[in-house]
């Protein structure tokens, strides 16, 4: 179990957000939750996370366009976009930016626990997270 | 004779009183000289006696004067009698004074019965000038020999140019001449109907009576005829039959159901049965038993054809006696308070939609109008006029239902374009549920549980249940189809309600939708789900015109307004593409701006609105984009309530 490791969760919906930041917290990991992806960017949390799952559609900036920012600012953290409404186009944008994983809404905590496990203990090596 | 004197009264006096003098003048004369010769002259003759020409000249100066000088000539003559032959024995001179006295006393009593005589006839001549009637005297050539004031009045011709005429001639009469000489012969009278003509030419008819002249031989020598006009009144007899006869024609060709009624008994019933001061229909609702026998008490004593088909009947009799027209449904009993209370405060006029019976028993709703007509008394004669309106109420029933089903379909088509919305608003919810679910499990199981944690779960798991419950609600609200029930509606709730619904698809759009209440007084009566159909679409629309739109914010304003004193405004307000060519026309049905639309939601919209005493309208910006809103009334009446509903297509 990667204990200590943080992970960001963005989305804007609270009681999907709050209720995922819950149960990987009940496993001991680090979460912090942001309403919006600006929010996130701003924040000093950026520097040292570990994972970031984010909701793909949000009013403002979007679950790519943080996608993009992070890499555009050299962060290489491993993202996993959230999605209800999955399209081909959205999915080959967010595999082009290298996303660790794109799950569909509404997604399984303990699914979403086993990606996350899997990113974390694979910072270096580890079998490579899959598209669902 | 004092008939044949002027008209003039006053030159009349003055004739008068001059002859009297010279009247009075000469009688003393002749009364000195009678006096001196019967005195002083050895005459042996009754010269006393030549004083009753003294009387007689004094007679029509009066009653005193003929008495006064009666007794000074009788004073007179015994006085010459004394100075003559007061030694003498009796014999001719006493007789000569006896009879000079008798003679006296005679001429002083007949006189006085003359002037009696000559008042009544003086009086009846002026009745004759007062008269308003005409009254001719002719004599047995027809020549006019008296022609009063009225005869002036009416005929145009004066007395003078008339006196003389011969009356035939003057007057141009028209008159069955034997019929009257047949009755004249037989009664001496005659009265009938003439016709004659005015000197300006004008044809009068004259009631006229006639009657003989006799002389004291019993020989005609002449008619005394007294006539009135009777022109005017028939002229008013021949109108007035005339109009009972249109008024009869329309009643019997009237194509609506008419009826001739006395309510008299009935009236007088429900007035004697009431106490004063009491509000006559809620009492009259309240002793039904009165109201029933008073409906009993309407007679219907005639009916025009209409009538008679409307209510199955072959004859105005069984009419009468079925009394179907009222007291035999409940549901005239209202009907029939109402016409009851609303004659009793002194109306004439009455109307109310009721439900009655025909003969055959069929069920008809008729709107009943009761006019009171002038020409009855308490209520003797009334005019009720049935319309038959079942098929009407029928259409309209049929109509409403089709707009209840149109207005359901809409809905129905408006949750299917919200699907996606819907299906997401409910997912998130049961989404967080089951996360809350594992991650409280989660806390429980480890070594330390953190039963904080676990309660803030199941909390979480609670308020998403709740939230995910709201939208199933809406959705089911929006999909019943349930005939439109009035209620009080908060409208910014309802509108609130309407945006949530919308939120996800306002995110999809990335508009934002404001919300901005201004005077609102109170809750609106309405059916809430219709309404809150007609906001849902109106957002929608206007969420669909900010699409494609990239130089600006796609914004969304909806305005609720209850400054107007009787209805509240709600106005959607966006920021997209506006409208094209007239915008009314987007309520018209079929006119769509989409490709997959058919262009019945806002004709939809229109019709919910204006059953509900409301109004439609749409206008573009100044700017960019359309304003589409509608206006409430804060409260209609029950009865007005969906009583209009529009043809929608």
């Amino acid at each position: 179990m990667p204990q200590g490791s943080t992970i960001c969760i963005v989305d804007d919906d609270d009681d999907v957000r709050e209720s995922i930041s819950s149960f990987f917290r009940s496993v001991g990991l680090r979460v912090e939750s942001f309403g919006a992806a600006e929010n996130f960017l701003e924040s000093s949390s950026v520097a040292n996370v570990d994972c970031v799952i984010t909701d793909l559609h949000m009013p403002g900036m979007d679950g790519l366009g943080l996608h993009r920012e992070l890499r555009r600012r050299g962060v290489g953290v491993p993202v996993i976009v959230m999605t209800a409404y999955s399209t081909p186009e959205a999915r080959a944008e967010a595999k082009s930016l290298g996303a660790a994983a794109f799950v569909d809404k509404p997604v399984d905590p303990e699914i979403l626990l086993h990606d996350v496990e899997a990113i974390l203990g694979d910072s270096s090596q580890g079998p490579p997270p899959t598209f669902q | 004779m004092a008939t044949n004197r002027g008209p003039k009264q006053g030159s009349f006096k003055l004739i008068s009183s001059r002859r009297g003098q010279f009247a009075l003048a000469a009688a003393i004369i002749a009364s000195a000289l009678i006096f001196l010769a019967d005195a002083l002259s050895p005459i042996d003759g009754a010269v006393a006696v030549l004083y009753t020409g003294v009387v007689l000249t004094l007679a029509p100066l009066g009653r005193r004067f003929v008495i006064g000088s009666g007794c000074i000539t009788a004073v007179l003559t015994t006085i010459a009698f004394l100075i003559g032959h007061a030694d003498d024995p009796l014999g001719g001179a006493h007789l000569r004074y006896a009879v000079s006295l008798v003679a006296i006393t005679i001429t002083v009593l007949l006189s006085l019965r003359d002037r009696s005589a000559r008042t009544t006839l003086a009086e009846q001549a002026r009745i004759l000038e007062l008269s308003h009637d005409t009254v001719v005297v002719r004599d047995r050539s027809d020549i006019i020999r008296y022609w009063n004031e009225g005869a002036e009045r009416l005929y145009g011709w004066t007395r003078a140019e008339a006196l003389g005429k011969r009356c035939s001639d003057l007057l141009e009469s028209l008159v069955p001449i034997e019929e009257i000489n047949a009755s004249l012969e037989q009664n001496g009278t005659w009265s009938g109907e003439i016709v004659r003509t005015r000197r300006d030419g004008t044809r009068l008819i004259l009631a006229s009576r006639w009657l003989e002249r006799r002389d004291p031989d019993g020989r005609a020598v002449g008619i005394i005829e007294t006539s009135a006009d009777l022109t005017e009144s028939r002229r008013a007899l021949a109108e007035r039959l005339s109009s009972e006869q249109r008024y009869s024609t329309i009643f019997n060709s009237a194509g609506f159901a008419a009826l001739e009624c006395d309510l008299s008994k009935a009236m007088r019933l429900v007035l004697d049965s009431k106490g004063p001061g009491q509000d006559c229909k809620s009492w009259l609702f309240s002793n039904p038993q009165v109201l029933r026998a008073a409906a009993n008490e309407i007679g219907i004593y005639n009916a025009n054809s209409a009538a008679l088909a409307m209510f199955e009947a072959d004859t105005v009799a069984e009419l009468t006696d079925g009394n179907v027209l009222l007291g035999q449904l409940p549901d005239s009993e209202p009907a029939l308070a109402h016409i009851f209370a609303s004659l009793a405060a002194g109306s004439s006029l009455a109307e109310i939609e009721t439900r009655c019976a025909t003969l055959h028993g069929r069920i008809i709703d008729a709107v009943l109008r009761v006019s009171v007509l002038p020409d009855g008394r308490d209520w003797s004669r009334v005019l009720l006029m049935a319309f038959d309106v079942t098929e009407r109420n029928e259409a309209r029933a049929k109509i409403e239902q089709t707009s209840v089903e149109l207005a359901h379909a809409g809905r129905v088509a408006l949750l299917g374009q919200l699907a996606g919305s819907i299906v997401h608003e409910v997912n998130q919810p049961l989404a967080a549920i089951i996360n809350y679910g594992k991650s409280g499990k989660r806390w429980l199981t480890r070594p330390n549980p953190d039963l904080t944690e676990v309660a803030d779960c199941l909390d979480k798991i609670v308020s998403n249940g709740n939230r995910a419950a709201e939208v199933v609600g809406r959705v089911r609200a929006l999909a019943k189809k349930t005939t439109p029930q009035a209620s009080s509606v908060d409208m910014g709730v309802l509108v609130q309600d309407a945006v949530s619904l919308l939120a996800r698809e306002a995110r999809a759009a990335a508009a934002t939708i404001r919300v901005e209440e201004a005077n609102i007084r109170g809750p609106i009566v309405c059916d809430r789900v219709q309404v809150q159909q007609v906001i849902v679409n109106l957002l929608m629309n206007a969420l669909h015109a900010t699409r494609g739109i990239t130089d600006r914010p796609h914004e969304i304003h909806v305005k609720i307004d209850g400054a107007a004193e009787n209805f509240i405004k709600v106005a959607v307000e966006d920021s997209g593409t506006g409208i094209e060519g007239n915008p009314e026309r987007i309520f018209e049905p079929f006119f769509t701006t989409k490709s997959d639309g058919m262009g019945l939601g806002l004709s939809i919209c229109r019709t919910i609105i204006e059953g509900q005493g409301g109004r439609v309208s749409a206008s573009n910006n100044d700017g960019w984009g359309a304003t589409v809103g509608f206006t409430l009334p804060f409260n209609i009446p029950a009865e007005a309530r969906w009583s209009k509903p529009n043809i929608l297509i």
